[in-house]
């Protein structure tokens, strides 16, 4: 009887934390709207967005050079259009995902400015102030100059007093990046064309020649024949990591903030009226916690259900969804513990940041070693870190993630083991510090108090 | 009668610092008790002791038969420092910290509302907290360590920061609860409330208690027979025959006054404050004598004579 009235005070006091945080208008905003949004966006909006041309690249360009080639290469590149390899890479890129809303020869229209250009040969360079007055009044939008060494076939070896020519471009003031863009891509190929005529080669032929084919890569299973997407495969690791780290992190500031707060609006000795310090300290720790439940599933839901609906589920097998809630619980609860024995001995904010220093720093190893450990998650130095509190659930989170082959079932036995065994130790430490913390006021507790405080009975 | 709280021997320390210092202390079920001092006297570690929220270093307590931990639900507690939720409304507070005392949903809302009503707070289930004035806000706080009808109620400092109207108020409904049979502990530094509204008063000074006993008591055992005499014409002869008088202990006259205070023997027969019939004929070869007042001792003369010094002395030293 007694048992179940402390458990529905622990009930009470979790949903108070979990409504007065997670059923908020900024919060369902934050962790709710912007995936929601951030969704839409993908699906809907943003292959509108790309195919969104930008404005007109319209008006004069003077190019001044000596002999006009170079001019009447701008005319043809513009006539059979220019060639913007990023783009067509991009392009490519994501009309190959499932569900885009490209199809592979569409263009990105953010990326390809539509021009109606009227290129103006001069030949005479002393004229060059002359047109850039025209520049200021507006009567022209760029002058090129052209010196001869830009069109002259560069030396097969250079020397080392070898000086590449510059290409000297005016524009005006209110010039948009992407017309400045597309100038530069358009005066630099029209100069390409012409060093490979001036070379004797023909330029179409040479840019089909460095045409980068397209890769497919095939992953052969058990169950047979999967496309794979070498570069997601390396970013899910990472991604899932951070995605534990940080709801984590976000949660157990909570905790740290609602238990400054009740302190600081001395509501605490209310609190403290009604339940037991344990009873409190449960209770926010597990308010919290379901607000950490309601996170992931909001922003690893998402990325979860994307993958599948991207036809690239098998990125996140069962397995590793399994381990990664096991460690996320591990990771929870040390942060949150720690938190809740911070928040519990100061009354501000900044007394918290001074206490929690070293702390963070630990715990911020995790996003220092990614790269190693995702590198080579079967390493020695991989194993040790994964079995290392309190790094134990974020480093395994990384390892399960990137191993191609699954982990030895002893280390994540062992991992579980120490990481549990460190959720029950930081359990403890915080409840020593709790039940003295939540009643003092004034300066925060020094080391030494803290060790006190631990120890008293 | 069984007692409501029991203190043996209760000491605490902080550092060398000894707040409570071997308090011995007995409160019958029932009664309306008031806890006194001076600031830093030690009221509301004994307090915070009594409610299990702070540990003795020695001594033991038991609240209601046992430890006040497992007797939460019967105990209401307005603690020294008030607070509130800010940005909770006023209704869901309410409701949140009865819910917490272990009272169902079943009529909460009712509940709240007659207690609102009660405290003359009609209409502000909606409001924020923060919205209230800080004597709304004290309210709401009495009435959160009350909503679950408790057996036992801990007020500390109650009517600190209260308007007169407000305070009587409070005074009142804390009344009419310790008539519905609740015991009711309030500590106060404000002598002359505790005085309108105890049964029994236990004083304690510099972590010691120093006074326990029913009001009628108190002035039983502190009842100096202080008597006030307002005369016209040349008081001399008067005080020097009750100067003479076996029963006077001490004398002061105020003669740009016209007053004569003086203070007599305590007599423990005569249980009922009354003046003997010798000092009255001494009064009777008077002429000019106004008025005779035989004043009843207040807690303030009673703490004097125990401290030495005022609460407010003390409260200044503090």
């Amino acid at each position: 009887m007694r048992q179940g009235k402390g458990i529905n005070k622990i009930v009470q006091v979790a949903w108070r934390d979990f409504r007065y945080t997670a059923l908020t208008p900024a919060f369902l905003m934050a962790v709710v709207g912007v995936p929601l949004l951030l969704g839409v966006a993908a699906l809907v909006i943003y292959p509108i967005l790309l195919a969104q041309e930008t404005s007109v690249l319209k008006g004069r360009l003077v190019v001044v050079e000596q002999t006009g080639e170079v001019a009447t290469l701008v005319e043809e590149v513009l006539e059979r259009g220019i060639h913007n390899e990023i783009a067509e890479e991009m392009a490519k890129a994501i009309s190959s995902l499932p569900g885009s809303g490209l199809s592979g020869d569409q263009k990105l229209g953010f990326m390809n400015v539509p021009t109606e250009l009227e290129v103006e040969a001069i030949r005479d360079p002393g004229r060059i102030e002359e047109v850039k007055a025209s520049l200021r009044e507006g009567d022209c939008i760029a002058i090129a100059v052209i010196s001869p060494a830009l069109i002259e076939v560069p030396p097969e070896e250079p020397g080392e007093d070898y000086e590449a020519p510059s290409l000297e471009l005016f524009i005006s003031p209110e010039s948009p990046p992407q017309h400045v863009a597309t100038l530069e891509q358009l005066l630099l190929e029209a100069l390409a064309e012409s060093r490979a005529i001036n070379a004797g080669y023909d330029y179409q032929r040479i840019r089909r020649i460095l045409e980068t084919p397209l890769m497919k890569v095939v992953r052969i299973t058990e169950s047979g024949e999967e496309g794979d997407h070498l570069k997601l495969r390396m970013i899910v690791p990472v991604v899932l990591m951070m995605l534990l780290w940080t709801i984590s992190f976000t949660s157990g500031n909570y905790v740290l903030t609602t238990t400054i707060e009740e302190k600081s609006n001395k509501v605490m000795e209310v609190l403290l009226s009604a339940v037991s310090p344990m009873q409190l300290m449960a209770g926010k720790i597990l308010g919290q916690a379901a607000v950490a439940g309601l996170m992931l599933v909001m922003y690893g839901g998402i990325a979860v259900l994307g993958l599948f609906a991207l036809a690239m589920g098998d990125l996140v097998s069962m397995n590793l969804l399994v381990l990664s809630c096991a460690y996320f619980v591990i990771a929870y609860f040390t942060i949150a513990t720690l938190m809740a024995a911070i928040g519990s001995a100061v009354t501000e904010l900044r007394d918290a940041q001074s206490l929690m220093g070293p702390a963070v720093v630990v715990l911020c190893l995790p996003l220092l070693l990614w790269i190693p450990i995702n590198n080579n998650p079967s390493s020695t130095f991989a194993v040790i870190a994964g079995l290392t509190p309190p790094l134990v659930p974020f480093v395994m989170t990384l390892r399960v993630a990137a191993s191609p082959e699954p982990l030895p079932a002893w280390e994540i036995i062992t991992s579980l083991i120490l990481g549990g065994g460190t959720v029950v130790f930081m359990l403890w430490l915080c409840a020593r510090i709790f039940r003295i913390g939540v009643l003092m006021q004034g300066k925060p507790p020094s080391p030494v108090e803290l060790l006190r405080w631990i120890r008293y009975r | 009668m069984s007692d409501a709280i029991t203190l043996g021997s209760v000491t605490k320390r902080y550092g060398s610092l000894t707040a409570v210092d071997g308090v011995d202390l007995c409160i019958p079920e029932g009664s309306l008790c008031g806890f006194l001092g001076p600031n830093g006297a030690g009221k509301s570690t004994t307090i915070r002791m009594i409610m299990s929220i702070i540990y003795p270093d020695d001594g033991t307590i038991s609240v209601l038969g046992g430890s006040a931990l497992d007797r939460k639900d019967g105990i209401g507690y307005l603690p020294e420092e008030r607070g509130l939720y800010r940005k909770m409304r006023v209704g869901e507070f309410l409701k949140y910290i009865a819910r917490l005392k272990g009272i169902g949903s079943v009529g909460l809302t009712q509940r709240v509302d007659q207690w609102l009503e009660r405290m003359e707070l009609p209409g502000v289930q909606r409001k924020r907290c923060q919205e209230l004035s800080k004597g709304m806000q004290q309210k709401i706080q009495f009435i959160a360590s009350v909503i679950h009808d408790p057996e036992l109620i801990i007020l500390d400092e109650p009517f600190s920061g209260l308007d007169p109207v407000n305070a009587r108020l409070l005074g009142r409904t804390v009344r009419e609860i310790h008539e519905s049979g609740r015991t009711i502990i309030f500590s106060t530094h404000v002598l002359h409330q505790a005085e309108q509204i105890c049964d029994r008063v236990i004083m304690i000074n510099r972590g010691r208690i120093v006074l326990d006993g029913s009001m009628p008591e108190i002035r039983r055992q502190f009842d100096p027979r202080s008597i006030r005499i307002k005369a016209t014409g040349n008081l001399d002869s008067l005080a020097q025959r009750l100067e003479e008088h076996p029963q006077i202990r001490s004398l002061e006259t105020q003669s740009e006054e016209g007053m004569i205070e003086l203070r007599m023997e305590h007599e423990e027969e005569t249980p009922e404050p009354r003046i003997p019939s010798s000092v009255l004929d001494c009064f009777n070869q008077q002429d000019g004598i106004c008025t005779v007042e035989l004043r009843q001792p207040t807690l303030d003369d009673i703490f004097v004579e125990l401290v030495g010094s005022t609460i407010e002395d003390l409260d200044g030293d503090s």
